[in-house]
């Protein structure tokens, strides 16, 4: 085999994606040799959103850590100034490292008029 | 020679050639050829993969399987490549440098039809984790990659090298076809829940009924490949020949479950050894049949 047998696209293709591979493949073994951090979260409410009887409120849940968590439970709360707090839920099947998703708790609209609301992750499962 | 279209219209010639003797010195195909050969595979690997491209179980392995157990299936996805193009594959050329050059091809067109296609469907997004993407497409680049090489006719079936090579591969060839097949098949279901699902709810006589089917199943498969083939007249006994090539290509089938539940987590030290070999005969079912039919799908 010479090199007068090998097209250009050939040559760029096949060496492109060999050193693709290989720098995949040292960026894995960095990885493998490196300590992770434990999953951290960083979870923040919006404004609520009128939407029909319900108010709806968005949720954003950052894993400031490495390692990745299933089955996350976001605990919302409203506290209201002389009523019992109220609570909603959702779960986020995955949440990756260093990564962020949303999610929306549902409260009656007539429930959040003049409340404070704060969220918190109350659990997950390693995967 | 990119230009030179007189070089391209010899490549068929040669090909037909009763020696093919072109194809073992490697002919330069020309530029346009080969990007018709790499098209193909990006098409052919799409159409295979695409079913696991929306398996959100493998989208979820991109972040939860471990560096080491990826840089695993890396070596191996890249051996099982090389076999392909041994046997067949993205192109005609049939040296170990050009074999070793169309592997790594294939792995690039799996990288990217991957990329794109996961771009595509919003599962990747510009700002999504570095580890996280890079991990999604490496799992999803190895069905991507081995549907490349596979479905890759025009350089492979159709030449004569490549199908004189599977005629006298021998067992040890036999053995490789088997190991690629096994993946092939078995990555279509091990990443998914099923698996797992699969291996808590067989019973022990399930566990038996299910190995002595794949062995079966095996052997039948086996046979046909054998008795369409010449290669198993000569010296051994066709039945012995058969007995042994069945019962080891059964045992690749079932190292290849193994390791392919191994990489997404379903076995391990902390899991119990009777639901390790109830997933692992579960999914041996299916790399068995891959493994078997192997020779027939390359």
């Amino acid at each position: 085999m010479t090199a007068r047998n090998t097209d250009w696209l050939e040559t760029l293709v096949s060496w492109t994606s060999g050193l693709v591979v290989l720098a995949l493949l040292g960026y894995l073994v960095r990885d493998a040799v490196s300590e992770r951090q434990p999953a951290t979260f960083t979870v923040s409410a919006g404004s609520p959103l009128a939407a029909g009887d319900a108010m709806h409120v968005p949720v954003s849940v950052r894993n400031t850590g490495d390692r990745a968590v299933q089955e996350l439970v976001v605990t919302v709360t409203l506290e209201r100034s002389g009523a019992e707090p109220r609570e909603a839920t959702f779960t986020l099947d995955w949440l990756a490292g260093r990564s962020l998703r949303r999610g929306v708790a549902v409260f009656p609209r007539a429930a959040l008029s003049g409340g404070r609301v704060t969220a918190e992750v109350t659990g997950f499962a390693e995967p | 020679m990119v230009d030179n279209p007189q070089q391209e219209r010899t490549v068929p010639d040669s090909m037909n050639s009763p020696d093919n003797a072109d194809d073992e010195r490697g002919v330069t195909l020309g530029a346009r050829a080969t990007a018709t050969a790499y098209a193909r595979g990006a098409v052919g690997g799409l159409i295979v993969a695409m079913p696991l491209l929306m398996t959100m179980e493998m989208w979820w392995g991109g972040f939860q399987i471990p560096a080491h157990r990826l840089i695993v299936l890396i070596l191996v996805n890249f051996g099982v490549l090389f076999i392909l193009q041994h046997y067949s594959g993205l192109h005609h050329r049939k040296s170990t440098a050009g074999e070793l050059r169309a592997a790594a091809a294939a792995y690039g067109i799996g990288l990217l039809v991957s990329l794109l296609t996961l771009f595509a469907l919003n599962i990747v997004q510009v700002g999504s984790d570095a580890r996280d993407v890079i991990g999604k497409l490496l799992l999803e680049s190895v069905p991507v990659s081995i549907g490349a090489s596979v479905s890759i006719s025009q350089f492979g079936a159709s030449n004569k090298v490549a199908a004189r090579r599977k005629d006298v591969e021998g067992f040890g060839g036999a053995m490789a076809m088997a190991l690629a097949g096994a993946m092939f098949f078995g990555f279509s279901v091990a990443p998914t829940e099923e698996a797992i699902i699969l291996g808590l709810r067989t019973t022990p006589v399930h566990v038996i009924v299910l190995l002595l089917a794949s062995i079966v199943l095996v052997h039948l498969v086996v046979y046909a490949v054998e008795f369409r083939s010449e290669r198993v007249s000569d010296r051994r006994g066709r039945w012995r020949l058969l007995l042994e090539e069945g019962v080891s290509t059964y045992a690749v089938a079932i190292a290849v479950s193994a390791f392919l539940l191994w990489t997404f987590g379903r076995v391990g030290s902390d899991v119990g050894w009777i639901a390790t070999r109830d997933m692992i005969v579960s999914l041996g079912l299916v790399t068995s049949l891959g493994a078997a039919a192997g020779e027939l799908l390359i």
